[in-house]
């Protein structure tokens, strides 16, 4: 039984149901309508930007470079794999500076990057310029990874849901799950809006929600969520190639296939605590594409047609979770953390700890029970 | 580049339900009276003036329309209020009314209260060939014809249903131009519908005698008026050449065997209006669905107040029922909001909303009649093949919106997520509801059962060097928590 249909939970049913599981995965309102389909689609293969550059944070850090590692071939392979086109385009990401300071960071964090054996390279103005013309004269430098890049979220989802549908699985709509029962014999009853449901395993996979999942069974799952704004520009003939972030302000840019702009990076939105609507502000509208004109200048006479905003959430230590709980057996909680880059591994991982108990990639750092013991 | 400051009342559009608000909230005493429209000049469609380079030496002869929106622009113009041509409000958030002027500068104007009155677009309607070159809608049509006098061909096909595309046919053949058929999807009034509308008539027998004299006019010059006939299918290499029209029965659906071709170069379609919902609904106020007002409408009360407080809305773009009732709704909705200002007491506002309130009581009863006579058929909705593309801007078809759906999902939102309709220029006005109509068809359900596109600003496209401004991201997380 997968709870949630997003990025998480269609790639887990698929991979478990493609392995022959018996999978029904279970949605409150629709597919991919939190953040799996309204995040902005970027694939980071570079570390992302951190807040803390220290040591401590890098050595934190270090195991998840092996899942964009295979993040990076996981995607490679997933449109032949799922028959569908998932809008993939990896030709280079550059992580920007506009100042000494900002450079001085990036020199340390491509320092870092390399020791982990991440392939980043340092690169100056005017190689910026050459990588990627129309970015801005004022550029210090650049973290540049040749294989970032991104594709869409808004077709990925669905892609797992109907390969999922495919393999075998099956999903039911508009059914939120209210409770869920231990049953002798490690099973769980859940109860649904829609009726109850017998489980031998259950993954919760409810994104921004899964907190409250696994507080059914009396998980600890600490999550701070945000709501995050996106804007869309209207189509233009081809001037960007590669993913464009800032290492001193929240952007992403990136020009998608279609020819609109997608600037995005992180800048917040707003959610009615009642109604769960999201909106985006004017405010964050104003000031991300100031930035994104700002890094990139050829952005100015271009109209912003559409806006939105979606939940995302973080654990307080800002690493993913994945993993079975000790306590509850039979119950699994995965969580993201860069989850659109790394939605498909954690999916795969995951399927693979409920069919054989083991994965070919370590989780320990994810532990899922790690916020157990902190305070309230 | 970027302005901020304060008004008591901010009116959204400058037709005839912006206007006749700005008036009114005047002369109930509201001093600080703004108005913001996207044209160059009051009057809305409906009163559209002459371009640039023309010169009227003649009103009486533009028409009757032109008189009488010349009247209330003129009036519109001395109240008192300030207006803004040719600017766009792009968003609302709160109290805070976002605007950008062509080619100019950006800003936001805090409204202590708001009057939307947005108006109405004309109706899109998708059959096989409606987006080859030489199909217009008859709005538009009627733009060019009113604004700048040129007719956009040689042979024309009216097609649509209801008074519009009546008085309009009337209206391009009297200036020239040459009326090969009209089609009225609906069937000829038979004798019950025509003494509704007689006993609607008193007081509005204007209305009435516009209409009769129309057809009479259409009837003389011998214009064939087919009465329960649409358009299916527009066909021609490059741009139109052949209309194929057929019968069609009560439901709008085309009767098998009925389908004859027609030689023109131009089709002017004309199934009425939808209204702009677009800010009542970023704003969050509370719709209902109503077919024959065009769609989704906010809920409003007898001061025209939609659901969210302070915000108040009027005319076509909260049901169409035309200028005259908008006219009386607009006076009502800045009496209100001059009460709500407290510039006038509550039985003040009574007193001087009451003549407007009879007036719009008998139009209702008019309008009323007339969508009886005129009730959208379902088979509007039905015209499109597999192959037609439904979104223009994006260009997905029909088909490729059925396919898109994903288990047991009817959700208009996630088709939009998948094969991109309805994420254009347009921004999904001309091919939602469309979208809307195929799934519920497919799903057994009713249009008002699927959720709409969410809203969100921009409702127009904004274009990035007038809006953006340098702010710190970390202090706006905290400041907006």
């Amino acid at each position: 039984m997968v709870i949630g249909g997003g990025l998480l939970g269609c790639a887990t049913a698929y991979y478990l149901a493609r392995d022959g599981m018996d999978v029904l995965l279970l949605e409150r309102r629709e597919l991919n309508r939190e953040a799996s389909g309204t995040n902005a689609g970027s694939l980071h293969f570079q570390i992302l930007r951190q807040d803390d550059y220290s040591a401590a944070r890098f050595a934190q850090l270090r195991p998840t470079v092996e899942l964009h590692e295979c993040a990076s071939a996981l995607w490679k392979g997933l449109e032949e794999d799922l028959q569908a086109d998932l809008g993939i385009r990896r030709l280079g990401g550059l992580l920007v500076a506009e100042n000494r300071e900002q450079l001085d960071t990036l020199r340390r964090k491509v320092e870092l990057e390399n020791s982990m054996g991440v392939k980043t390279e340092l690169v100056g103005p005017a190689d910026i310029r050459e990588i990627c013309p129309g970015l801005s004269e004022h550029l210090a430098g650049a973290d540049y990874h040749s294989e970032e890049g991104f594709a869409n979220p808004l077709v990925t989802v669905p892609a797992f849901a109907r390969a999922a549908l495919k393999s075998g699985a099956r999903i039911r709509l508009h059914c939120p799950v209210n409770a869920i029962d231990p049953r002798p014999g490690g099973r769980f009853r859940l109860h649904t809006g829609t009726g109850t449901v017998d489980a031998g395993r259950v993954v919760d996979a409810a994104g921004a929600w899964s907190g409250e999942v696994a507080e059914m069974v009396g998980l600890r799952l600490p999550l701070t969520a945000r709501v995050l704004h996106v804007n869309v520009t209207e189509p233009r003939p081809p001037l960007l190639r590669l993913l464009i972030q800032h290492a001193g302000r929240r952007l992403t840019l990136k020009q998608k296939e279609q020819g609109n702009f997608l600037i995005g990076g992180g800048w917040p939105g707003r959610a009615d605590p009642e109604t769960e609507e999201k909106t985006t502000t004017h405010g964050s509208l104003a000031g991300n594409t100031w930035v994104a004109a700002a890094t990139f200048p050829p952005l100015r006479n271009v109209r912003v047609i559409r806006t939105w905003a979606g939940q995302t959430a973080s654990s307080p230590d800002l690493m993913p979770t994945l993993g079975e709980s000790r306590t509850v057996r039979g119950f699994f909680a995965m969580q993201g953390g860069a989850g659109f880059t790394l939605g498909p591994v954690y999916g795969r991982l995951m399927a693979e700890l409920v069919r054989t108990g083991r994965t070919s990639i370590p989780i320990a750092p994810y532990d899922p029970e790690r916020f157990m013991a902190t305070a309230v | 580049m970027s302005f901020e400051r304060s008004r008591q009342l901010v009116i959204v559009g400058g037709g005839p339900a912006g206007m006749a608000a700005a008036i009114s909230a005047r002369a109930a005493g509201v001093e600080e009276v703004t108005v913001i429209d996207e044209r160059p000049h009051l009057g809305g469609q409906i009163y559209k003036q002459f371009a640039a380079g023309w010169k009227v030496l003649d009103p009486r002869r533009a028409g009757k329309e032109f008189v009488r929106g010349r009247r209330v622009i003129e009036e519109a113009e001395r109240c008192g209020a300030e207006v803004m041509p040719g600017s766009v409000v792009w968003g609302i958030w709160g109290d805070r009314v976002a605007v950008y002027r062509e080619g100019g500068d950006a800003g936001v104007i805090v409204a202590g209260r708001i009057i939307l009155a947005p108006g109405a677009y004309d109706r899109p309607v998708a059959f096989p060939g409606w987006t080859l070159p030489g199909v217009m809608t008859a709005g538009g049509a009627q733009s060019l014809v009113k604004a700048q006098r040129v007719i956009p061909g040689r042979r024309i096909l009216m097609a649509g249903s209801g008074p519009l595309i009546l008085a309009f046919s009337a209206q391009i053949h009297r200036y020239g131009a040459n009326v090969v058929a009209v089609c009225e999807a609906a069937p000829f009034p038979g004798p019950r519908r025509m003494l509704d509308l007689a006993a609607a008539a008193p007081g509005n027998f204007d209305l009435l005698a516009d209409g009769l004299g129309y057809m009479s006019y259409l009837a003389r010059k011998r214009v064939p008026y087919r009465y329960s006939h649409m358009i299916v299918r527009a066909e021609g290499k490059d741009e139109v050449e052949r209309a194929v029209i057929a019968r069609v029965d009560e439901q709008w659906r085309p009767v098998p065997g009925t389908e004859q071709s027609i030689d023109v170069d131009t089709i002017c379609v004309g199934y009425g209006f939808f209204p702009s919902i677009e800010l009542s609904r970023v704003i969050g106020a509370q719709h209902v669905y109503d077919e024959d007002l065009g769609g989704h409408v906010p809920v409003r009360d007898r001061w025209m107040r939609t659901t969210q407080p302070g915000v108040f809305a009027a005319g076509d773009g909260t049901g169409v029922a035309g200028s005259h009732v908008a006219l009386e709704e607009g006076s009502i909705a800045g009496i209100a909001a001059a009460m709500e200002l407290g510039k006038v007491t509550e039985a003040e506002a009574d007193h001087l909303a009451r003549p407007k309130r009879e007036r719009l009581a008998r139009l209702e009863r008019f309008r009323s009649a007339l969508n009886k006579t005129y009730p959208v058929g379902p088979g509007v909705y039905e015209l499109a093949s597999p192959e037609t593309v439904v979104c223009r801007c994006e260009e997905v078809t029909a088909a490729e919106i059925l396919d898109s759906l994903v288990a047991d999902s009817s959700d208009p939102n996630g088709v939009k997520s998948i094969t991109r309709a309805g994420m254009g220029l347009c921004q999904g006005r001309n091919c939602q509801r469309q979208i809307a109509a195929l799934i519920a068809r497919h799903a057994g359900k009713k249009i008002d059962e699927l959720p709409v596109f969410t809203p969100r600003p921009p409702v127009k496209p904004v274009p990035i060097d007038l809006i953006a401004e340098e702010r710190p991201e970390e202090a706006w997380i905290t400041e907006v928590g």
